[in-house]
């Protein structure tokens, strides 16, 4: 049975990795607000002195939906930054994690019910209790990994932090304000201006008459693709299969099977691992993995400033041998076994 | 005087559309996951529009661009197979606009998509649903058509009252790049248009006449200060619109107004409202980088079937883009290779190399690859009709003016009862027209006055339409 108690026995180690992830297609990233912009260009053309304002629509302007920034305040003013909150990246690792490890009848104990949802809640109680009974329906993994949250009434079922930690790094470019627009530029006063983006239109058709569909043209900006995004990633008292998890990570973002963002149905969010370095850093009385045999201690870190330096082993994870550890995954994932039935 | 077939023409309703349960879909086979990478040649020069300046006499359309490329939209492409789906598997009609209200001056008869129409004022006569309810997206259905199953349904921007609900597509697209040196203008890749207005009105349906509409009745229309017309009313949507495959350099030369043929009005200030598009297009014979379609957790039978809406036989093209309607945008889809893994529980293999071939569209190869309970035999005759690409036909499609004899052309109603009398037909207002047939011989008799009544006539009509008949998939 589950042990919603995951440090009970103390912090033993940690498992960091850096991933730089290029954006091979453009990513989404949204924030639900919709901002402005003004297209002088007259009857029947397009794109004419493009103005982007970062504020709600006015009278002249467009919507256009805006992309995911964040802001901090620097002596008087307010400065904003796009990034990829790493909230974007743990739901896209735990929803592929829960897609392909845990069979569909177990899906309802990892996602919470709205709180009026009287039969949702039973089922996701009961769901919950059989995917944690047993360590070889993924559950459990996802459990320990991502979290698992309870309301304050339910102090019978089980809740923990997540073993995994993300963190993100807002967009390293500087004084790329403008938009790019089918190849025009748009120009902006405001705003971000970290990374460069596009504004993309859809415009979808009424299949019967091919004209616009009333209501349907709508526009949004994206991270235009050829940009990078790093990643860092923080597994609180690793297991071999966290590692070999990771790899799959790393296979499927490469292959384009996991992605990060909206709109992958038009292709959007599609990566590439350009980038990767692993570490794991334990206790000197720590568990052993058992795939030990497959890291390499070294003394040197690129962190060598970090807190547990000169305190704690570190080992060095070369990225060719997370695919190792995925056999290891095979107990917590078991084929995904259904425990529906008695 | 022989006249050119319309550019478009339609597929068909059947009578319902092909639903199944989402269990009966995930049990047609094993399911696969992966992506298959295409590239799209262009067959006649392809538009997308992206920027367009204006000129003194002329407009300049820029080939869409993103991430610095030439490029055509995933959505473009989606939306091309998906419609291309909905059509030969007797879909639900997924995007159609919902209304199209009676208003002054702009439309005399009213009428909705799916539901009922009632003006309110005037002639208070219900208009039935344009299309068939039964193909109406359903959210609260357990059953649902192939397209939906594949492409899923995405409310984008503001959703009208009909679309289902958010559903995740099988089915992903990336953008399909071009290089630089594939696009180009040139000085023959234009499309018409005028100052001003739409050029052919847009496309904007009208119940007021047999074009988009079957026929249903005629009405005695009164105008002020003229005698009363005869309305050709219809009721419900022939089917889902497609453009056939042309030249679009023979095309154009018919409606540029110094060689053509095409009369351009002259607007108040006696001046000729031609003002073209100059269009940067893809060279035919050019092809994009090669991009990725991405497949998730499709069925073994339905993963064939996708194969084959991608590349659809011998014989069937896809178009799409900017000015389809004067041969831009054909294209032609190659699938290079499938990368795929099935799909089942527990740790997903990696990728590999799997078979790309399509199966012929004959009944007994789609029964063997279980797809023949998807298609719509007769949708399917239609979709090759229209979008057979036989250069070698040298078929030419233009649309019938606005002037006398055709669109513009009022019949007035005491000229329509003189040419019922003559075929014995019944001309007191309204005419309800009970068959196909009916209106097909009212508009033959009515033909010296006006060609442009009844669309089916119109086409078979034709110049060539004989041979359009004879083309299979």
């Amino acid at each position: 049975m589950y042990n919603d108690q995951l440090f009970a026995g103390g912090v033993h180690s940690v498992f960091l990795a850096d991933w730089e992830l290029l954006c091979r297609t453009p990513m989404v990233i949204r924030n639900g607000q919709q901002i402005t912009y003004r297209d002088s260009a007259s009857t029947k053309t397009r794109y004419h002195d493009l103005q982007l304002k970062w504020q709600s629509k006015d009278s002249q302007g467009f919507e256009v939906a805006a992309l995911h920034y964040g802001y901090e305040i620097r002596g008087t003013h307010v400065d904003s930054y796009h990034f990829v909150p790493p909230s974007s990246i743990r739901g896209a690792l735990r929803s592929w994690s829960i897609r392909h490890l845990i069979h569909p009848t177990l899906y309802p104990a990892l996602s919470q019910p709205p709180k009026d949802d009287a039969d949702g809640i039973a089922d996701h109680k009961i769901c919950l209790q059989k995917g944690l009974e047993k360590r070889n329906t993924g559950c459990e993994l996802i459990a320990s990994l991502f979290g698992l949250a309870a309301d304050e009434s339910e102090a019978d079922m089980p809740s923990n932090a997540g073993r995994l930690h993300i963190e993100t790094e807002r967009f390293a470019g500087t004084g790329l304000r403008p938009v790019d627009v089918s190849g025009v530029s748009m120009t902006t006063a405001d705003g971000p201006e970290n990374v460069r983006r596009e504004m993309a239109v859809r415009n979808p058709l009424d299949h019967i008459t091919h004209a616009s569909l009333a209501g349907g043209l709508h526009h949004f900006l994206e991270v235009r693709s050829g940009e990078t995004i790093k990643v860092h990633l923080r597994i609180i008292n690793p297991l071999d299969c966290d590692l070999g998890l990771v790899g799959l990570w790393v296979r499927e973002l490469n292959d384009g099977m996991l992605r990060i963002g909206a709109l992958s149905s038009i292709g959007r969010g599609r990566m590439e691992v350009q980038n990767q370095a692993y570490e794991l850093w334990s206790r000197y009385n720590a568990p052993k993995l058992k795939g030990h045999s497959f890291l390499r201690e070294e003394a040197e870190s690129i962190r060598s400033n970090d807190i547990l330096a000169g305190i704690w082993m570190r080992y060095a994870v070369p990225p060719e041998t997370l695919p190792r550890f995925a056999n290891y995954l095979k107990d917590f994932t078991g084929g995904c076994a259904d425990v529906s039935q008695p | 005087m022989s006249h050119n077939p319309n550019p478009f023409d339609f597929v068909p309703f059947p009578s319902a559309p092909i639903l199944r349960k989402e269990e009966q879909f995930d049990a047609l086979g094993e399911k696969f996951s992966g992506y298959l990478e295409i590239e799209i040649k262009a067959l006649t020069p392809v538009h997308v529009m992206g920027q367009v300046e204006d000129g003194a006499t002329e407009r300049k359309s820029s080939f869409f661009r993103h991430s610095g490329l030439p490029c055509i939209p995933a959505s473009t492409i989606k939306g091309c197979l998906r419609a291309f789906t909905e059509a030969l598997t007797a879909g639900w009609v997924s995007r159609a606009n919902a209304s199209y209200p009676k208003e002054f001056g702009e439309r005399h008869v009213g009428f909705n998509a799916f539901e009922s129409y009632d003006p309110k004022r005037g002639n208070r006569r219900i208009s039935p649903p344009a299309i068939d309810p039964a193909f109406k997206p359903k959210a609260n259905s357990d059953k649902l058509d192939v397209a939906t199953y594949l492409f899923g349904t995405v409310i984008e921007g503001k959703p009208t009252e009909y679309e289902v609900q958010s559903r995740k597509s099988k089915v992903w697209v990336e953008d399909a790049y071009l290089p630089l040196e594939a696009i180009t203008f040139k000085k023959d890749w234009w499309a018409p248009d005028i100052g001003g207005g739409a050029f052919m009105g847009g496309a904007k349906p009208s119940a007021s006449n047999w074009w988009y509409f079957e026929p249903a009745r005629v009405w005695e229309r009164n105008l002020p200060g003229h005698a009363p017309v005869a309305e050709f009313v219809g009721e419900k949507f022939r089917g889902r619109k497609f453009y056939f495959h042309q030249n679009p350099a023979k095309c154009i030369q018919k409606y540029d107004h110094k060689k053509g043929e095409w009369i351009y009005t002259e607007n108040k200030s006696h001046q000729r409202t031609f003002h073209p598009v100059r269009l940067e297009c893809m060279a035919p014979g050019k092809t994009t980088l090669r991009f990725r379609i991405y497949l998730d957790g499709i069925p073994q039978p339905l993963l064939q079937l996708l194969k084959n809406i991608i590349q659809p036989g011998e014989h069937i093209r896809h178009k799409l883009g900017y000015a389809k309607a004067y041969g831009y945008g054909s294209i032609e889809f190659a699938i290079k290779s499938a990368n795929l893994r099935p799909v089942g529980l527990g740790i997903p293999e990696a990728l590999e190399l799997r078979d790309v071939s399509v199966v012929n569209w004959d009944m007994e190869s789609l029964a063997e690859y279980r797809i023949a309970e998807f298609i719509d035999q007769k949708a399917l005759t239609w979709l090759a009709r229209i979008l057979s690409w036989q250069p070698h036909e040298d078929l030419l499609f233009m649309y019938p003016q606005y002037r006398a004899h055709e669109f513009k052309q009022p019949i007035r109603y005491s000229e329509f009862e003189r040419k019922m009398a003559i075929i014995k037909m019944p001309a007191s207002a309204p005419v309800i027209i009970r068959s196909h047939q009916q209106g097909r011989t009212i508009a033959e008799a009515l033909w010296d006055l006006k060609r442009p009544i009844d669309f089916r006539l119109y086409q078979e009509k034709a110049e060539g339409w004989d041979i359009i008949t004879r083309r299979e998939p």
